[in-house]
């Protein structure tokens, strides 16, 4: 008896293209967390993000046959489904809402109008892994990751070379793996 | 250009987080395909980033996941209790199946001890039974030797014209004592110790039998063999009498009459 606890991205896909509950299963697994980080990033609120993560989740499963491996990556298709997913969410009246009766939070108000207007990262508590990366990398990370800049917004924010964005984020990711590999 | 220069150029990271133009990720693909090192290097920008946001997520609860799980029921696949059991490591009955054969295995391993010390048990018993066995086929064959050596010296004892000759101590050895069986009609002459002092190792006593008046050698004879059993001697026709005398080894052509031991008449 060997219970198949891992798939590779091939297999994952095929199943999950399959309609297989088991690997949507193993999916949730294996990225609610991450994708749960991430919506935190633009909404703060756990509650709201909770929902987000799920409707996220949902739409992944429901439009699962429009992801094209030989464009990308899974988890980057993903990512982009959470990313519109929390924008579409904090657009939402629901959200403003529920954003009314809490005390005025500057992030819910940077967010809303539009997410490329902030490159803080003001929000609930990231932990040591963020606070030991050089702010000049993790505005990279930030605006690349979760904000999903494109390059030439990102040069143009950050006032550097179109052809050097790429390098810059490079060695962002570099000083990111050594902050996770330090705490680890 | 190499696939180190590839990978430090930072289209990797670009390409995983979305970032690249459709004829970039193309081409990241196609190197994909053909280098293992730069498929390792996307699976570990993947990772960082996942560890990156996971790290500031709080532990969600499970019932976000069953949400989930209950909205998307109606569409997914049916997929047959066996697949799952082999699929889902987190599945129930999977985990009776672990707990049972875990369970299984404990007692069978218990058992397994059990009969090993018992099997060890009856192991040691059966090898003290064979070394008794083997002790009593031993001492069963020194009898049966015994016997038969018994029945042989009756059956010479009871011989036709057999004479038992009784041998008496003399003055060296006055309690000492000996027969001799001779059969004057086939001259055979048997000779058996029943006590006789051990002689110097360099002596041996020698057999003598007086036939007219003179000793004629009837052979020697060693102590231990002659003690135990009838030994057979030269044969002599027409014996008187039997001496036994005390010889250097190997014997004398004429005897030490000083050194009688033993002296009997037929």
């Amino acid at each position: 008896m060997s219970p198949k606890i891992n798939y590779t991205e091939e297999e994952l896909v095929a199943a999950l293209l399959d309609k297989d509950s088991t690997a949507f299963s193993y999916l949730y697994d294996n990225y609610s967390k991450a994708l749960m980080g991430f919506i935190l990033r633009v909404i703060p609120d756990e509650e709201m993000a909770r929902d987000c993560l799920q409707d996220a989740f949902v739409k992944i499963w429901r439009n699962f046959e429009n992801y094209d491996p030989s464009k990308g990556r899974l988890f980057t298709w993903m990512i982009n489904i959470a990313r519109n997913q929390s924008i579409d969410e904090v657009r939402s009246k629901a959200y403003r809402n529920t954003s009314k009766n809490q005390s005025l939070d500057n992030s819910v108000y940077e967010v809303v109008p539009d997410l490329k207007e902030t490159t803080s990262s003001d929000h609930i508590g990231l932990k040591e892994v963020v606070s030991s990366l050089e702010d000049n990398y993790k505005v990279v990370i930030d605006l690349a990751y979760y904000k999903g800049y494109t390059q030439e917004e990102i040069s143009t924010q950050m006032g550097i070379p179109l052809g050097t964005v790429k390098t810059r984020i490079r060695s962002a990711m570099q000083q990111l793996r050594k902050a996770l590999i330090d705490k680890n | 250009m190499n696939t180190k220069d590839y990978i430090s150029s930072g289209i990797l990271e670009t390409f995983v987080l979305g970032l690249c133009s459709e004829n970039e990720a193309f081409q990241v693909m196609e190197m994909t395909a053909k280098h293992p090192d730069i498929q390792a290097e996307i699976e570990r920008i993947e990772k960082d980033l996942m560890s990156y946001s996971a790290s500031s997520s709080p532990e969600i609860h499970d019932s976000v996941k069953e949400n989930i799980l209950k909205e998307i029921s109606t569409e997914a696949k049916v997929i047959p209790i066996s697949s799952v059991d082999n699929f889902s490591p987190d599945s129930g009955r999977l985990k009776f199946l672990i707990a049972a054969s875990v369970g299984l295995l404990v007692l069978s391993m218990a058992a397994n001890f059990f009969l090993y010390r018992q099997w060890q048990g009856v192991s040691n018993q059966l090898s003290v039974v064979q070394s008794q066995n083997d002790q009593l086929a031993d001492q069963m064959q020194i009898q049966q030797a015994a016997y038969s050596n018994s029945q042989q010296e009756l059956a010479i004892m009871m011989e036709p014209g057999m004479k038992s000759v009784m041998l008496k101590g003399m003055a060296p050895a006055p309690d000492a004592m000996a027969m001799v069986f001779y059969n004057e009609t086939s001259k055979d002459v048997y000779f058996q110790i029943r006590s006789l002092p051990v002689p110097d190792a360099d002596k041996q006593y020698q057999l003598w039998a007086i036939v007219d008046g003179k000793p004629v050698d009837a052979g020697v004879f060693d102590m231990d063999q002659s003690l135990s059993n009838m030994v057979r001697m030269k044969q002599i026709p027409n014996a008187k009498a039997f001496a036994v005398t005390l010889e250097k080894k190997g014997g004398s052509p004429v005897p030490t009459l000083e050194a009688m031991y033993l002296l009997g008449e037929v």
